[in-house]
């Protein structure tokens, strides 16, 4: 690679280059300015990510490769960019009151969450090792900063402290599995692999198996799934909500992508195991969130379960590739809005120094708080799949998608967790809407409030008319696709 | 020569890493564990990886590993407190079984399907493994790697000094 | 030939040892008295004419002094401390060329003449070797204040690995710049390419952070703080007691010598016995003994400063030690990295 090219694909970079840039900015900013006006960073990066979106959006246009083909720029990746930058930026927004709230003070919040959002962006674009395993220490580490970010609670610093190291269990593993591919390869670019692939050398299939242990470690899936309720329980509130989307997404899309164009000779292996984990996943997660009395650490529990829903695309997509992956691109998106929207709730609900967490500290609301009761309601409802929500189309599609690929039991299944998860999300708004009031509630905050109108319009709209969103998740699978026949 | 060299380094490092997870004291760990990166250095400069082995050393060894045993020595554990008695015998017992699984695996499904080792010497152009030949690729086919991790060294910066601040007074 | 090889290598390693070994005592004989020199003393005067064989009697009487290992103390550990501080100390200076080396047949015993270096080992990136060696070089202290089970020694051991690490930083980056210009890592490379004119010119602010950080990688006044006598007792080896508190002098006096050549290497221009001109037309061919002479001239200096620096200035306080390491140093050194590449690439 010669410095023209070296160039051009810096140019290429440019909303991944927009958000590190802004990071810095603000840790720059961060450092030379006293006082109050340290809040007003947050616009900063605001305005950063919004730079980033709309760079993105050009991607859509113009599908392109950079740096030697380490990066594929195409609309699959452009597609989890828009996940990643709602969700950096809602969260963001939803952040500035907490942080006042609980009194965080700090500045490398912001930073540390752009840092974060780019390497996610990364990860999604990344066809080659190296890079993707740096964008996953880059997203990684930056949350595990942030879940230990409230150093007033040890609980916070708890779920820091063990994020740390079990991710770093699961990026040792990550490494060793890559390690073993590129012995057995000598490349770390994944069409070159696929080319190389070879069913018969054991190191592939060791390889193969831990590379797909340590995404399995990140969507927090069966059996790799115990971290989840810990950390999101201890993590400060709004950086549960970011981790819950952003990561996740990003762990489905690198996935998508190594399976794919990586791993693909081995398809019949691997959708055998996802099958086996996306079915003990829907059901463990659901099971152990029926008795949470703490709605945090129940929707960690039904996050489980979603990543479950979530892997019965990918296995449908073993028949139905683009209806398939095009329903877990778009399940994603969806639980962007939802996922957020209940943490983005719960974060607004918070107190001075004590977070909104268990049942009790949500009864009443309709009377004192109504309309962000029925922003509770509406996000609740999404997330068991009630008809005009976002989340009922994504559930349907991801269904759908298992029907027509002719995993029935698999459906089934899905079909039944997701019934028997309705049971704790309306347990919520019964809390919500029926009983008496027990805590008292914050006052307005406009910046908050904002957020969540946001989310729930979207939530609502996008459930209504989800055929724009739905194109789009066709598009950027097909470019996928596309990408995969080439070859 | 070097297949002599080769086996004692290798054997060195693999003796080093047992120690490291077996012993008690927590010096002894972090000491194997040096000579267990130095063995493994070796190792590198027999597959002609010069640069890469004097890092090694550099770095690890030399750097990291010291502030390792800095921070254990700081906290000054007692054995007491690093009795794990109770939970070494199935840890121990579950290693074994997990090593005897891959081996097993190996030996009995992968083994004949291993490509000969001699096909898999791959030939090294001239500046292969010198600083020159490492820096070159670093700056031209690896430059986003390279770029990536300044990313990933500026975040872990931020969470030391997020870590390390003062608490909130 | 593979023997010969093998032999004149032997040869070699063999005769470095003897020379720094005795080298090293007889630093510590001329530390004394200069350092009675310089606070208007006599110094040991005694044994031998101008007390010259004083290092050998000191050299008897650890041998003969009682080797105590204190209770509590880590056994294993505390006899390794020492034998690794001087075993890296000493295999540092296996990649430090004194001079272009010379041609010989051996007497009419070869049938072709056969090049003899004058290094040991010619690694083609000698530099980060010796920046290796020497970085591992702070276990034996480390762990030698670990294992003596005193509170003195831990806190001199933990110390010298703060130390040791803050200013190992700018040690290595302070040398960037000479490799920057010399555009390799090879020793010889580099000594080469002063032919006309000496790193320390262009790279004056690098030989600074240089040599301050030598002293402090060195443990030597000023920054002594891992020994410091007033307030830690001689610090991690306050335990040790015969020929293993002999060894870590040793270590001590052999990196010096390191560090000496190192800078004389980098900065002060190998063999080149001018700032300016290279050899000025001599054939250094045939007086192949020439630069070895320079080089070693020019290495006792620097010892000579190491030596004058220490009975010149005061300790520093441990917080003006971390300032100056972290906060002068090291944005000095990143400073003229900057400016020198910014040179290189433009100019």
């Amino acid at each position: 690679m010669d410095s023209i090219e070296a160039l051009r694909s810096t140019l290429l970079i440019g909303p991944e280059l927009a958000l590190i840039l802004t990071g810095l900015i603000v840790m720059v900013i961060d450092a030379l300015i006293k006082g109050k006006a340290k809040t007003e960073l947050f616009w900063i990066a605001l305005l950063g990510l919004a730079v980033s979106f709309v760079l993105n959006l050009e991607r859509f246009h113009q599908v392109s490769s950079a740096f030697a083909g380490a990066l594929s720029l195409d609309e699959f990746a452009a597609y989890f960019n828009i996940i990643f930058i709602v969700g950096a930026f809602l969260a963001i927004v939803l952040s500035k009151d907490y942080i006042a709230k609980m009194d965080l003070r700090a500045n490398e919040y912001y930073a540390l969450l752009l840092f974060s959002t780019s390497g996610m962006m990364i990860l999604s674009s990344a066809k080659e090792f190296m890079s993707l395993f740096l964008g996953f220490e880059i997203m990684s580490i930056s949350v595990y900063i942030l879940s230990g970010f409230n150093r007033r609670s040890t609980r916070s610093s708890e779920a820091g402290i063990k994020y740390l190291v079990l991710g770093g269990f699961a990026s040792a593993i990550l490494l060793y599995g890559i390690a073993l591919i590129y012995g057995a390869s000598g490349t770390i670019f994944l069409d070159e692999i696929a080319k190389r692939f070879d069913i018969n050398n054991p190191l592939y299939l060791a390889g193969t198996a831990l590379i797909l242990v340590a995404f399995i470690f990140k969507i927090g899936a069966f059996p790799l799934h115990q971290w989840v309720p810990d950390i999101y329980e201890g993590a400060p509130m709004a950086v549960t909500g970011f981790m819950s989307v952003g990561v996740k997404a990003a762990a489905f899309a690198i996935l998508l992508r190594v399976l794919f164009e990586g791993f693909s000779q081995l398809e019949t292996s691997w959708t055998q195991v996802l099958w086996i984990v996306s079915v003990f996943t829907m059901t463990i997660g659901n099971l152990a969130a029926l008795t949470q009395i703490s709605i945090k650490r129940m929707l960690a529990y039904s996050s489980i379960a979603h990543a479950g829903y979530i892997l019965v695309g990918v296995v449908a997509a073993y028949g139905e590739k683009k209806l398939g992956l095009s329903s877990v691109l778009y399940y994603l998106f969806s639980y962007t809005f939802m996922n957020l929207g209940a943490f983005g709730v719960l974060t607004y609900l918070s107190m001075k120094g004590r977070e909104c967490e268990t049942l009790d500290d949500i009864s009443g609301l309709w009377v004192k708080k109504p309309l962000t009761a029925v922003a509770l309601g509406i996000f609740m409802l999404s997330l068991a799949g009630v008809p005009p929500t976002i989340g009922f189309f994504a559930k349907y599609r991801v269904f759908l998608s298992g029907v027509r690929a002719e995993f029935y039991w698999l459906v089934v299944i899905g079909i039944l967790n997701s019934v028997l998860s309705a049971y704790y999300y309306l347990r919520v708004l019964v809390y919500a809407y029926m009983r008496e009031e027990k805590v008292e509630f914050p006052s307005f905050k406009p910046i908050s409030a904002v957020a969540l109108t946001i989310l729930t319009i979207g939530t609502i709209i996008l459930g209504i008319f989800p055929f724009y969103s739905w194109d789009l998740a066709l598009k950027a699978v097909d470019s996928f696709l596309l990408a995969l026949q080439a070859r | 020569m070097e297949t002599i060299i080769f086996y004692v380094f290798a054997a060195t490092s693999v003796i080093g890493s047992l120690v490291l997870v077996s012993h008690k004291n927590p010096v002894a760990s972090a000491l194997s564990l040096v000579l267990t990166l130095f063995s493994t250095a070796v190792l590198f400069i027999l597959l002609l990886a010069h640069f890469i082995a004097l890092i090694q050393v550099l770095v690890y060894a030399g750097a990291i590993m010291v502030l390792f045993l800095f921070t254990v020595m700081f906290l000054n554990l007692r054995d007491e407190s690093l009795r794990f008695d109770a939970v070494k015998v199935p840890v121990k017992l579950g290693i074994l079984s997990l090593l005897l699984l891959i081996s097993g695996y190996f030996i009995f499904i992968g083994f004949k399907k291993i490509p000969p080792l001699n096909t898999m010497v791959i030939s090294h152009p001239e500046p292969f493994g010198t600083v020159e030949g490492v820096g070159e690729v670093l700056f031209s086919d690896y430059l986003l790697p390279f770029e990536l991790t300044s990313v990933l060294i500026v975040v872990a910066i931020l969470g030391v000094v997020v870590i390390a601040k003062r608490r909130f007074d | 030939m593979l023997w010969v090889e093998i032999g004149i290598s032997v040869v070699k390693i063999a005769l470095v040892l003897f020379v720094v070994l005795t080298l090293v005592a007889y630093l510590s004989y001329a530390e004394r008295r200069i350092s009675a020199f310089i606070q208007d003393r006599l110094g040991p005067n005694r044994v031998g004419p101008f007390g010259l064989l004083q290092p050998i009697a000191d050299g008897l009487k650890f041998i003969f002094k009682e080797d105590i290992i204190p209770e509590g103390a880590n056994k294993p550990f505390y006899i390794l401390a020492p034998a690794f501080s001087l075993v890296t100390a000493i295999i540092a200076l296996a990649v430090i060329p004194i001079g272009y080396g010379f041609n010989t047949t051996f007497f009419g015993n070869l049938n072709e003449p056969i090049h003899v270096s004058l290094q040991i080992a010619d690694i083609n990136a000698g530099l980060l070797y010796v920046l290796a060696i020497t970085s591992l070089g702070v276990y034996g202290i480390v762990l030698g204040g670990w294992s003596s089970n005193s509170k003195y020694s831990l806190l001199g051991g933990i110390r010298s690995a703060a130390q040791m690490i803050s200013y190992e930083l700018s040690l290595g980056l302070s040398i960037i710049g000479v490799i920057a210009i010399a555009g390799s890592l090879r020793l010889y490379d580099i000594i080469d390419a002063q032919a006309k004119v000496w790193f320390l010119i262009p790279q004056c602010l690098g030989f600074l952070v240089f040599m301050v950080s030598s002293f402090a990688e060195t443990n030597r006044l000023p920054f002594d703080l891992p020994e410091a006598e007033p307030e830690l007792v001689a610090g991690y080896h306050t335990e040790y007691s015969s020929m293993k508190f002999a060894m870590f002098y040793m270590a001590e006096y052999t990196n010096m010598i390191t560090a000496s050549a190192l800078a004389v290497c980098l900065f002060l221009g190998g063999w080149f016995p001018l700032p300016f001109g290279g050899w000025f037309g001599i054939d250094i061919e045939k007086y192949w003994y020439l630069p070895p002479i320079v080089f070693i001239a020019k290495v006792f200096l620097m010892l000579f400063f190491f030596i004058w620096v220490r009975w010149t200035l005061p300790r520093f306080r441990y917080d003006q030690l971390m300032r100056l390491g972290w906060k002068v140093l090291f944005p000095l050194a990143v400073l003229n990295l900057i400016v020198t590449s910014a040179i290189i690439v433009f100019v």
